[in-house]
């Protein structure tokens, strides 16, 4: 008995082992056969990869679930009985069709092949792909039958409507909400990892609802989808050897929302916002995306038409791209994403599982601080928020004000385009010295002048600190001024620099020392931003 | 396998002059790393945008007028790219310029190689520490969100 329980318990586990380990022998074996060349995937401007790379995961993937599947089914014939099981076979076959169609150029050589045959010449100079409006024809049909025979709705109350129309409204959403989650894992399916990484999180999330709330359906199911796309994400890894491709990553969204429909279903839950979150990080990405399109980037006078075209028009600008350009690797942008995505589906699992109005209202401004939080770190650059708090709260000045004593024309032109937004410069001559109390500086910069002699210099540089002892900074012409001053006593807070060469982002950052701002500078990547905003000022 | 397919580091050279290419390129592949060379702004711009290399070495004869919007593109598009310009004796007076426009770090022609190794170095590993502290802060970040919902879900369970 306890073995029986034993083995029951780790079940689920056993499938995922099993699945995995045939993925990977299948796709391994599909790489070393002829057929990668009918799925290359070219690089081209928008795509991050390098090389040629086939993209047949899904062929893949969707072979190992369908094996999985059937063996399934021949281990317990009972399963026959379940219509999800039958269902996601169905959409299996469904995808492996749009797969050879889409993921692959079979269509092409066979055209050729047949206008070869015929003796005539072919003229298709590109290979051939699934038209868009036949793929989302292809999708949108499989997802009414789908939530016509699972009876699957998305929990909307629509209180004035009468009931008929209602039961079409709703199955309209229902049908877009299914599109839509398959399309947005498509989407994301942008650097190596990344989609499989998060499609094995809300799948597993999934699962767990699967257990919790003993669903028997998803528990047979997932297991076997799990595996295999673990058993791809090892092949998907960065460098990737393989791609999901088009059927593989739309078959796991169509998968993930079906299955979220489902579990709301046999729950009897009543709201529909917990879906949001179980599908998660790929649905924001494409609502910002979206937003950011019709919103953003398109210019004031753009009219609604170019405003549509340009909001499901692809670009190089998604969340993965964002965190690539902050010079994160393949892997550690999956890494973080994926962690961005367990939030998401926690969440939603949280939701489901405690159906407490209180908490329920907690999670949802949780969440919406942790999108807010999150969207402002990934797109924007400049202040960061702890200086934007600083001074928010009056913790640090707005500006510095830094004399700057006999500067020639370089040197000013530098300091006031590049430090302008964060210290305020006044350039003094030399015969104001004496004025320097008035002056109520908090940093002082003293240049030596071209033709200067060093004794004359040390003697401005006496009258300078006996008349105030403010936190200097001393650009000296030559080397050897350098190091008599350094040599010398000098007053606290004070720093020696060579002029020639001089870099503006140190001075900056020296500046920032001395003034005690440093913590608003705390590295030299921060400098740098600093210098991009001054860039945009410009 | 797998290490066998893993890239070099790339950097970027946008030089005319072929004499100062070859010994820039001789000592960067001397150092291991793969060089992209472009004479276009316009291509390198688009390689760029394709490879993110860390360091970008460009000819201050190749800049254009606006500098700065240039700069700014290379920062659009990586972050934390070090865009150093190479620049003659007779000229050094345009450091400032082109530091206040946005270049990292201004190397003198003729190149002494005792002068770019150590440079590219640093440069690269700020390159890395700054990626690495980014990645770090978003692990960070992202964990802390993950634990307190988590903590939720096990009083739930318990």
């Amino acid at each position: 008995m306890n073995l029986l329980n034993l083995i029951s318990a780790i079940f689920p586990l056993i499938i995922i082992l099993l699945s995995g380990v045939l993925c990977f022998v299948l796709l391994q074996v599909l790489l070393r056969t002829p057929i990668i060349n009918l799925f290359l995937d070219i690089p081209d401007k928008r795509k991050v990869h390098q090389r040629q790379v086939p993209r047949m995961g899904g062929f893949g993937l969707l072979i190992t679930v369908l094996l999985g599947f059937s063996a399934l089914l021949f281990y317990n014939y009972q399963y026959f009985g379940h219509k999800m099981i039958i269902v996601a076979m169905v959409a299996v076959l469904v995808f492996l069709f749009i797969g050879i169609l889409d993921d692959s150029s079979a269509v092409y050589y066979w055209r050729k092949f047949l206008s070869e045959r015929k003796g005539k010449e072919f003229v298709d100079s590109k290979p051939w792909h699934l038209r868009v409006r036949y793929k989302f024809l292809l999708e949108f049909s499989l997802a009414a039958l789908v939530i016509w025979h699972l009876q699957l709705t998305v929990p909307v109350n629509l209180p004035f409507f009468s009931p008929l129309l209602i039961k079409a409204v709703v199955f309209a959403l229902t049908t877009v909400w299914v599109v839509g989650v398959a399309n947005s894992f498509n989407i994301i399916d942008g650097i190596d990892g990344l989609c499989g990484g998060i499609s094995a999180i809300s799948l597993a999330g999934l699962l767990f609802l699967a257990y919790y709330f003993n669903i028997l359906e998803l528990k047979i199911l997932l297991p076997v989808i799990i595996g295999a796309v673990l058993g791809f994400l090892v092949l998907n890894s960065h460098p990737a050897s393989l791609f999901l491709g088009d059927s593989g990553s739309l078959f796991i969204g169509f998968m993930v929302a079906i299955s979220g429909l489902f579990v709301l279903k046999n729950i009897g839950q009543s709201n529909a916002l917990p879906l949001l979150y179980l599908a998660g990080f790929p649905v924001l990405d494409v609502f910002i995306a979206m937003f950011r399109r019709f919103f953003v980037e398109p210019k004031r006078s753009a009219k609604l038409k170019s405003r549509l075209k340009q909001m499901v028009s692809p670009d190089s600008n998604h969340i993965h791209h964002r965190m690539l350009s902050k010079g994160l690797s393949h892997l550690q942008a999956s890494i973080v994403l994926a962690l961005f995505a367990t939030v998401f589906v926690s969440a939603g699992i949280l939701l489901i599982i405690n159906q407490n109005i209180w908490l329920e209202t907690a999670v949802h401004l949780y969440m919406l601080g942790i999108i807010f939080f999150s969207i402002t770190m990934f797109y924007f650059r400049g202040k960061s928020l702890k200086m934007f708090f600083a001074r928010l709260w009056g913790t640090t000045k707005s500006t510095y004000k830094v004399g700057v004593f006999a500067a020639n024309n370089c040197l000013q032109g530098a300091l006031e385009n590049q430090g302008q937004s964060d210290f305020n410069f006044s350039f003094y001559d030399t015969a104001d010295c004496a004025n320097l109390k008035d002056c109520h500086i908090d940093c002082l910069i003293v240049e030596q002048i071209e033709a200067e002699r060093t004794t004359d210099f040390m003697a401005r540089l006496k009258t300078i600190f006996q008349s105030q002892q403010i936190p200097s900074i001393v650009l000296c012409r030559k080397v050897e001024v350098v190091s008599e001053l350094i040599g010398r006593t000098l007053p606290a807070k004070t720093i020696v620099l060579s002029a020639k060469p001089l870099f503006v982002h140190p001075l900056l950052m020296h500046i920032a020392v001395l003034v005690g701002a440093a913590e608003n500078f705390t590295t030299a990547e921060d400098v740098n931003r600093r210098k991009t905003r001054a860039i945009e000022v410009i | 396998m797998k290490r066998l397919l893993k890239p070099r580091k790339r950097l970027l050279l946008i030089l005319k002059e072929s004499p100062q290419r070859e010994q820039l390129m001789a000592i960067l592949s001397g150092m291991g790393f793969w060089i992209d060379y472009e004479t276009d702004m316009k291509t390198a711009l688009e390689k760029f945008k394709h490879y993110r290399h860390p360091v970008v070495f460009v000819d201050e004869e190749e800049l254009p007028k606006k500098s700065a919007r240039l700069f700014s593109l290379f920062y659009k598009i990586q972050q934390n790219v070090a865009v150093v310009c190479m620049v003659k004796p007779e000229r050094r007076g345009l450091v400032y310029t082109y530091l206040a426009h946005g270049a990292w770090d201004v190397i003198t022609i003729p190149l002494r190689t005792k002068e770019v190794v150590p440079k590219v170095r640093r440069l690269l590993e700020r390159y890395e520490l700054s990626s690495t502290t980014v990645y770090f802060q978003y692990l960070l970040l992202f964990s802390w969100f993950l634990f307190t919902i988590w903590f939720l879900i096990l009083g739930k369970l318990i």
